[in-house]
């Protein structure tokens, strides 16, 4: 209530782009840009809006890597919302000397604080599961797991009339990534499902540019071996 | 990788290829596996295979991203449930508030419409939202906004809440900030910041609290106090609302309610940060929410960054502070305690929140800097107690600057104030040095001008050396703690700040002070470390500017002062070294203010070791000339700033060294003709009485040693005569300071 009882016309935060709630999601580049800069500038309510911008994308990227038997106990909003703290509190010091572009930089955080959750919950199971995969001289990531990523794509044969064959297709495209390095599959998930460049997922992934681009087309191989016929019988 | 493409860093070709091939599928071309085989015939067989699997998972994409969850109602909503919707009060990330009418009851509410639709929340949310709504309206408070309907129509959920006709307290707060008037809030004209108005925040205080304290009872936190859900009506009355309920207006999927979130932070406390809330957190958002409101200064995330906060009256400040305690265990423990203590403050009776000590704030910066502390904490804590003030402010400021760089003017402003606090810790030092350094003094004046009719003998067993005796116990012990303690602050400070000439050089004269101090008490060698250290650092600073004259002159004299008293052979000829090498660095002084004073000292250190030697004559020769120099700083003009010290100290070498080679009556010839020239020429300044009152001092010595007991009592009445006459001696300051007592200070 708030604001809005008190009799205030617009309850708004203050923070551009606020406007419309959630249909309005992106922010053209130009007020980004203005928003960024302002953030940089200590304004914690321009950040706000900043990874309000983002949060569709990070959010997904949270769903396609939340372990299923975590859900219950938190969802992609809990995992959003602490990563928010963490970028606030790491803010000022990313501004002083950006590693990679923002959005990666806010892509890096969130699966940092997803494998803490993961670890902190799962523990020794998470390990069995592969979703941990380790980058770049010690550092770890959380890996897109199987079973999200099948949801997702057998996402494009839930039309009515497929129904009874999805569940089906589903486990086939798990299995089918349960046949790829968890990195491979990591790489399939940026690429596709979150759609980076192979510059940003070599860059996510602590990979060089010739390793991302061979392990993507290794892991396209690896999919179609193990898809077989479902891809070609299926007409796009 | 064969046939790779221009610029293509290495990578698979065809990977480039299905790079361009995807981005066309997202920005809505129609690009087709054929065209990829007919364009690329040398990559066909890997286009043909590997691309169907882009288009089925590009699309996949596409497919889920169409299935929103969050959800706007409609713009011309005209009923939901048994409510006729009047008018929109109000959009934003945090749902949509409608004023509305209860059909049948005839009942003015405000709507709240979640930001989910009801088909996509999930039955556990769901049930906890109804949960929460049913605990919400069981609350009868006249503090609490009632919540009398939670429902769900056309794919929304709602609930519906008491309709206040008033202000919400974030909206005020901005407008007072602006207009400096407070007459909505205190309901007459009243400017803020007056007594009357934080007499105003305190009632407000007690509302709310009160309210907090019978949702607390009554089981219910409210999870989410912040000015946006306080109401204040037209009667004044503060309102709390949404209770429990907050967190649910905030979709999953609604990017503008990270704003909401964000602002909604500020007044979380540090476990609800972390997902524990309870009790404690209502009263820490509580009293963030009431500070705001008595500073009207919005709490920043990022202190450096924050206006400058008003001064509130002391007791509310601190009950405020106790409220919204970083520590649970520190805050009210309850509601009410909060409620109570702000009526003290309002009836001007004694409040029972305590500023925290400063020992809980060294406890507490010792948490916060769990490196350092581990490091000195007990020497930090011995400093923090005595100096009071100043180290915390720094080393904050400075930690802060370290974990967040923040913009750079904000930066230099922080710095600033560091060094305006390193400043203000070293004044405090200062004082502590001021405050030592009499009561040390006594420990070592030998028979001393405040001990009238001493008998001989108390210069102890020890002959030479007995300085301890006399005060003996706890206290020196207590004093060699605190300098060390100081000792190791500076250890750490010049550690952290090995690139701030400023810091180096207070360090190195704190170092000197100490080293004074420990003289004092009779710890040579401590001493001696001491002024090492000061030695070290202004070797550090003379390597870096090796023409700074000042630094020069203050090497020499910390480096005078570590020169070795031992006696062997070996030792002896390190000494004629050293002193032949400071020698030639006070050439290069040249005509140097400092320069005079350093050469009496060198003529002193000289003297010593020609003793030790055993040459008594070239001894003398250097101590008469020491005392000539200095003879000659006093008469000056006005006189040299610490040649009073340096006199005295020559003196007192020389007598010791007459006395010890037997010549009584030369010593006492010598002190008479000494005080005749300065009696003869500017009677009147105190430096001339002092240093008169040493000479006296002086004779006492020698005609103790010769047993003339009525003659040593009227040399120390006269000497205490002249010291009143001159007035207190002012502390010594790190310059200007003597030569180390190398023979002990008895």
């Amino acid at each position: 209530m708030g604001k809005g009882n008190a009799g205030k016309g617009n309850a708004g935060n203050g923070n551009a782009g606020n406007g419309n709630a959630a249909h309005d999601k992106t922010l053209d580049p130009g007020q980004l840009d203005q928003l960024i800069l302002r953030a940089r500038g200590g304004d914690s309510d321009a950040l706000g809006a900043v990874y309000g911008h983002y949060r569709p994308r990070l959010e997904h990227m949270v769903r396609l890597r939340m372990d299923r038997r975590l859900t219950g106990r938190f969802d992609a909003s809990d995992v959003l919302q602490e990563t928010f703290l963490e970028v606030t509190r790491r803010f000022p010091k990313y501004a002083k000397d950006p590693q990679m572009p923002l959005f990666l930089w806010l892509h890096y955080l969130t699966g940092q604080r997803l494998l803490q959750l993961h670890r902190q919950h799962l523990g020794a199971q998470m390990r069995d599961a592969s979703l941990e995969i380790s980058i770049d001289g010690g550092r770890a990531a959380m890996a897109a797991s199987s079973l999200c990523l099948a949801e997702q794509l057998a996402g494009s044969f839930t039309s009515p009339s497929q129904v009874a064959i999805r569940e089906e297709t589903r486990n086939q495209i798990e299995e089918s990534l349960n046949a790829l390095a968890p990195i491979d599959r990591e790489v399939i998930a940026l690429r596709h499902l979150e759609q980076f460049s192979n510059d940003d997922v070599a860059a996510l992934l602590g990979l060089s540019k010739a390793a991302a681009s061979n392990r993507y087309i290794r892991a396209l191989r690896r999919m179609k071996e193990q898809l077989g016929d479902l891809s070609s019988s299926t007409t796009f | 990788m064969s046939a790779n493409p221009p610029s293509s860093d290495e990578r698979d070709p065809v990977e480039i290829l299905a790079e361009e091939f995807s981005e066309r599928h997202r920005r809505g071309e129609q690009p087709t596996v054929a065209e990829y085989v007919e364009r690329y015939p040398e990559h066909a067989d890997a286009i043909e295979d590997l691309f169907p699997m882009l288009l089925m998972m590009e699309k996949a994409r596409t497919d889920n991203d169409s299935t929103p969850t969050a959800v706007e109602p409609p713009v011309g909503l005209e009923r939901l449930g048994e409510y006729v919707i009047a008018r929109e009060l109000g959009r934003g990330g945090m749902g949509v508030v409608y004023e509305a009418h209860h059909e049948r009851l005839a009942r003015r509410v405000a709507l709240k419409v979640l930001p989910e639709k009801a088909a996509v929340m999930s039955p556990r949310k769901l049930e906890r939202f109804q949960r929460e709504a049913q605990a919400a309206a069981r609350l009868h408070h006249t503090n609490i906004v009632p919540v009398f309907e939670v429902g769900c129509d056309q794919d929304l959920h709602y609930y519906a809440m008491q309709h206040i006709d008033g202000r919400a307290l974030d909206q005020l707060i901005i407008e007072m900030r602006d207009s400096r008037r407070s007459d909505f809030l205190c309901g007459t004209e009243v400017a803020v910041h007056t007594q009357v108005y934080y007499h105003r925040v305190a009632e407000i205080g007690i509302q709310l609290a009160g309210a907090l304290a019978y949702a607390h009872a009554a089981g219910t936190l409210h999870r989410d106090i912040k000015p946006g859900n306080v109401l204040i009506d037209a009667a004044g009355v503060a309102w709390l609302a949404d209770f429990g309920l907050a967190k649910f207006d905030e979709s999953t999927l609604d990017l503008t309610a990270t704003g909401a979130v964000l602002g909604t932070l500020r007044y979380m406390s540090p476990e609800q940060r972390r997902g524990e809330p309870t009790h404690s957190s209502d009263i820490y958002s509580l009293g963030v929410t009431l500070r705001e409101l008595a500073t009207l200064v919005r709490v920043h995330d990022d202190p450096t960054q924050a206006a400058p906060t008003p001064r509130l009256p002391r007791d509310l400040e601190t009950i405020l502070q106790k409220a919204a305690h970083e520590e649970p265990t520190q805050r009210y423990t309850t509601a009410s305690a909060l409620a109570a203590d702000l009526r003290r403050f309002q009836d001007d009776q004694p409040i029972l929140a305590r500023r925290a000590g400063l020992w809980e704030r060294t406890r507490r910066w010792c948490r916060r800097n769990p490196a350092l502390a581990a490091a000195s904490c007990i020497a930090v804590i011995a400093v923090l107690v005595a100096a009071t003030s100043g180290w915390t402010g720094y080393v904050n400021t400075r930690d802060a600057l370290h974990l967040e760089s923040v913009q750079k003017t904000a930066a230099q402003k922080a710095r600033k104030r560091a060094e305006e606090n390193v400043q203000l810790s070293l004044t405090a030092l200062e004082k502590i040095f001021d405050a030592l350094e009499p009561v040390s003094g006594e420990a070592r004046r030998r028979n001393g001008l405040g001990r009238p009719g001493g008998a001989p003998g108390r210069r102890g067993p020890g002959g030479r050396g007995g300085s301890n005796e006399r005060r003996g116990g706890p206290p020196i012990e207590q004093e060699k703690l605190l300098l060390q303690a100081i000792l190791s602050f500076f250890d750490e400070l010049t550690r952290k700040n090995s690139s701030d000439p400023a810091l180096q050089v207070a360090a190195a004269h704190a170092y000197q002070r100490v080293a004074n101090l420990q003289t004092n008490l009779g710890e040579s060698v401590a001493a001696q470390q001491s002024s090492a250290r000061a030695v070290d650092l202004f070797e550090q600073l003379l390597a870096r500017y090796p023409e700074n004259d000042a630094y020069r002159v203050e090497w020499i004299e910390a480096k005078l002062r570590t020169i070795a008293t031992t006696d062997t052979p070996t030792a002896i000829a390190a000494r004629d070294r050293e002193l032949k090498h400071l020698s030639g660095e006070l050439t290069k002084l040249g005509a140097h203010s400092e320069a005079d004073l350093l050469q009496v000292q060198l003529l002193i250190s000289g003297g010593v070791l020609e003793v030790a030697r055993g040459n008594v004559d070239a001894a003398e020769a250097q101590y008469a000339d020491a005392l000539r120099r200095c003879e000659q700083l006093l008469a000056l003009r006005p006189p040299r700033r610490g040649a009073i010290q340096l006199f005295g100290e020559t003196l007192r070498v020389y007598g010791e060294f007459l006395r010890e080679e037997k010549q009584h009556e030369r010593a006492l010839d010598l002190f008479d003709a000494i005080e005749f020239s300065l009696s003869d020429r500017k009677a009147a300044h105190p430096r001339a009485l002092h240093a008169r009152a040493m000479i006296h001092q002086e004779k006492a010595l020698v005609y103790e040693e010769i047993g003339d007991w009525s003659a040593a009592d009227k040399a120390r009445d006269d000497g205490r005569r002249l010291l009143r006459e001159g007035g207190p001696l002012r502390p010594l300051s790190p310059r200007g300071r003597p030569g180390q007592r190398r023979r002990g200070p008895g």
